[in-house]
């Protein structure tokens, strides 16, 4: 964004070149309006300007006009003739017409390309050619919306990225404004605001909502009244925007689920380093169905469809959290910016409501504890989630049946936090994973301390588990799958560092279809 | 070859554009001026006398805007037609099309567009103007010609 005039090659709308003066007309355009508008609509402000300025430019230009008889042309005007198949000429004579009225129109003399001088009425203000162009001028679809059709999201990019590098500009939940234009909201109005905000148990409400209470400054439309108090609740600490992609909602950060505002203990994953180049096509398969937030998996590749099914793990469960992989996040209501957006559980059996919050960030779903508790689950049960008819509504279901009694994994919990793993009979309340099921009777807040204190090596953790689980198995192997969801129970740790540790490691060996085993004297 | 010749070779189809040929009217010793003259009725009649019958006028092209200039009668006569509907009832065809070419400064139209604008058949108009005998001088604008 340098010059101020927009040059012949600022004009290629796909690359668009955001111009000083692009901004100026931005800027002059929201002060007619009185409204903040989304880069799209501030895009089709800037192609309309520019449209103007061409058209401008012909005229002072010499450039080519489409012939209108009704029109008044001068001497070296080149024109285009449509009822000749578009050919184009050049006055090069005037003359009065001799009519029997006297001359009510003038006679030009015009010079084709191919040589040929013809003559043609001009200032006549009765013809059909006048009827005719100006009916497909109107008729023809606005140029400026066929721009905006072909390259609207381009320009209205480059748009973002110019008003984002400029600060007299503000942005709230999609839309643009000038600073310089907003109202000002006193301390003593977002005091009133958190006041509002608290007894309606920390939100969500609408800035409308806020704004019936809190009251907007005199003289201005409701609009702009309500993007300024936008503004200023996010120039404010105390405030937390946390409504849906097109819906502002605010929340008071103060009355917010302590899980929201920080990531759960079980959740905190301390980067681990690895190889990737280890993981083979069957590791990199397995890696893409688990599912896991932290994973780097392509996002085309993890398409799931309408309902998303997730084995919950360890720190999801504990947590009462789901992981937001590529697949739920496309399930999960959105915003523009918000990093935290509130909605809502909907249990597709009993149709009870959960509050739940999308932690875009850390990429978790937060809400389910209670859920979780309600239903039984375990680590390895099914969840299954998908889009209520509502937006903002998420229908979860467990795939529940009727309790039955089977021999399942079950972690036994030290009084120092250690786990040792016997396959005992449990009753069971719903559909699981077998390889991933880990079920966990009784108080385990000695595991959860173990959690808050102890710092795991993943190595140890790994080979740990590969002996306990193996104790378990009578051909004396375990499943990658299987050694993920157990290392999960102590540490928080994607399948990729696991993989590749699977991969490498001198005392593990591989023997088939992702199954290992701890090669034979190197046991602990 | 005779021009009369090569008319015959080369048959009009719908296609093929006809007018009004003026050198039809001076070959067969009919006075243009005077059969236009008798359609001009008492009004038009007047304004003739009026500007003179040898004055040149600027005709505007109803459809393209083109300048054509034209003697005072067939000035008139085209201002006569202009505002008249092509589809007038109880005219025949030879008259209905002759009127059409007065209407729009004699330019070329073929049987197809002449049947569109009038509202007959196409076939029936190419007939009719392409057989031995020439209506008031209406003629096939062939290249040869």
């Amino acid at each position: 964004m340098t010059e101020a005039k927009p040059t012949s090659e600022d004009h290629i709308w796909t690359k668009l070149n955001i111009l000083e003066s692009d901004l100026e007309a931005i800027s002059s355009h929201l002060l007619d309006i009185e409204s903040p508008l989304t880069p799209i609509e501030l895009a089709e402000v800037v192609v309309r300007y520019r449209m103007e300025l061409l058209a401008s430019e012909n005229v002072e230009g010499g450039n080519v006009l489409d012939y209108i008889p009704k029109e008044q042309y001068e001497i070296d005007q080149k024109l285009l003739f449509p009822a000749r198949g578009g050919i184009e000429g050049k006055i090069s004579g005037i003359r009065k017409a001799d009519t029997i009225n006297g001359a009510a129109f003038q006679v030009m003399e015009i010079e084709f390309e191919d040589g040929k001088r013809r003559e043609y009425a001009f200032g006549l203000s009765q013809h059909a050619l006048n009827e005719i162009i100006t009916e497909d001028k109107e008729e023809s679809s606005d140029p400026v919306v066929e721009i905006m059709e072909s390259g609207g999201d381009m320009i209205g990019k480059s748009v973002e990225t110019a008003l984002q590098e400029n600060e007299d500009f503000v942005y709230i939940a999609g839309r643009w404004f000038p600073k310089a234009l907003t109202a000002d909201f006193s301390e003593g109005q977002l005091n009133l605001a958190e006041a509002v905000l608290d007894m309606a148990g920390g939100g969500p409400l609408s800035t409308d909502e806020i704004l019936a209470q809190v009251g907007g400054p005199d003289g201005i439309n409701e609009k702009l009244a309500s993007f300024s108090l936008d503004l200023a609740l996010q120039e404010d600490e105390r405030f937390d925007e946390v409504g849906t992609r097109g819906v502002v909602a605010w929340f008071l950060k103060k009355l917010e689920p302590n899980d929201v505002q920080n990531t759960p203990l079980f959740l905190r994953y301390e980067e681990i380093a690895h190889d990737r180049n280890l993981l083979n096509d069957e590791m990199l398969e397995i890696e893409k169905r688990i599912y896991d937030e932290l994973s780097p998996i392509d996002e085309e590749d993890e398409d799931q469809g309408n309902e998303v099914e997730v084995r919950l793990i360890f720190p999801h469960w504990r947590s009462g959290s789901l992981p937001l992989t590529n697949s739920l996040s496309k399930l999960f209501p959105s915003a523009y910016e918000s990093p935290r957006v509130r909605f809502e559980f909907v249990d597709a059996k009993s149709g009870e409501r959960y509050p739940g919050w999308v932690v875009r960030d850390e990429r978790y779903v937060d809400g389910l504890r209670k859920w979780y508790t309600q239903k039984e689950l375990m680590p390895g049960s099914y969840v299954k989630a998908r889009k209520g008819e509502k937006a903002g509504e998420i229908i979860v279901d467990a795939d529940a049946h009727r309790a039955s009694k089977e021999w399942v994994r079950t972690a036994l919990i030290g009084a120092d936090g250690g786990v040792v793993f016997a396959l005992l009979k449990q009753t069971v309340q719903s559909a699981f994973d077998e390889r991933m099921m880990i079920y966990l009777p009784g108080n385990i807040s000695a595991l959860d301390e173990a959690w808050k204190t102890k710092t795991r090596k993943l190595e140890t953790v790994v080979l740990r588990a590969i002996r306990e689980l193996t104790k378990l198995s009578p051909q004396q192997h375990v499943h990658a799958s299987e050694i993920y969801a157990v290392v999960n129970v102590v540490m928080r740790c994607p399948p990729g560092p696991i993989l590749a540790l699977l991969a490498q490691h001198a005392s593990i060996e591989h023997v088939g279809h992702l199954h290992f085993r701890q090669k034979e004297g190197q046991e602990e | 070859m005779s021009e009369k010749k090569l008319a015959s070779i080369l048959k009009p189809n719908v296609k093929t554009p006809f007018h009004i040929d003026y050198s039809w009217w001076k070959q067969n010793d009919r006075e243009w001026s005077v059969y236009l003259r008798g359609m001009l009725g008492e009004e038009l009649e007047k304004k003739l006398l009026e500007l003179g019958e040898d004055n040149e006028l600027d005709w505007v092209d109803p459809k393209t805007g083109e300048v054509r200039r034209m003697d005072t009668l067939q000035y008139l006569m085209a201002q006569k037609f202009s505002s008249s509907s092509a589809v007038e009832q109880g005219l025949s065809m030879v008259e209905a099309i002759f009127r059409e070419f007065l209407k729009n400064g004699n330019n070329p139209l073929s049987s197809a567009e002449l049947g569109e604008i009038l509202d007959r058949p196409a076939n029936t108009i190419l007939r009719t103007l392409s057989g031995t005998r020439v209506y008031r001088g209406m003629r096939p604008i062939l290249e040869s010609s």
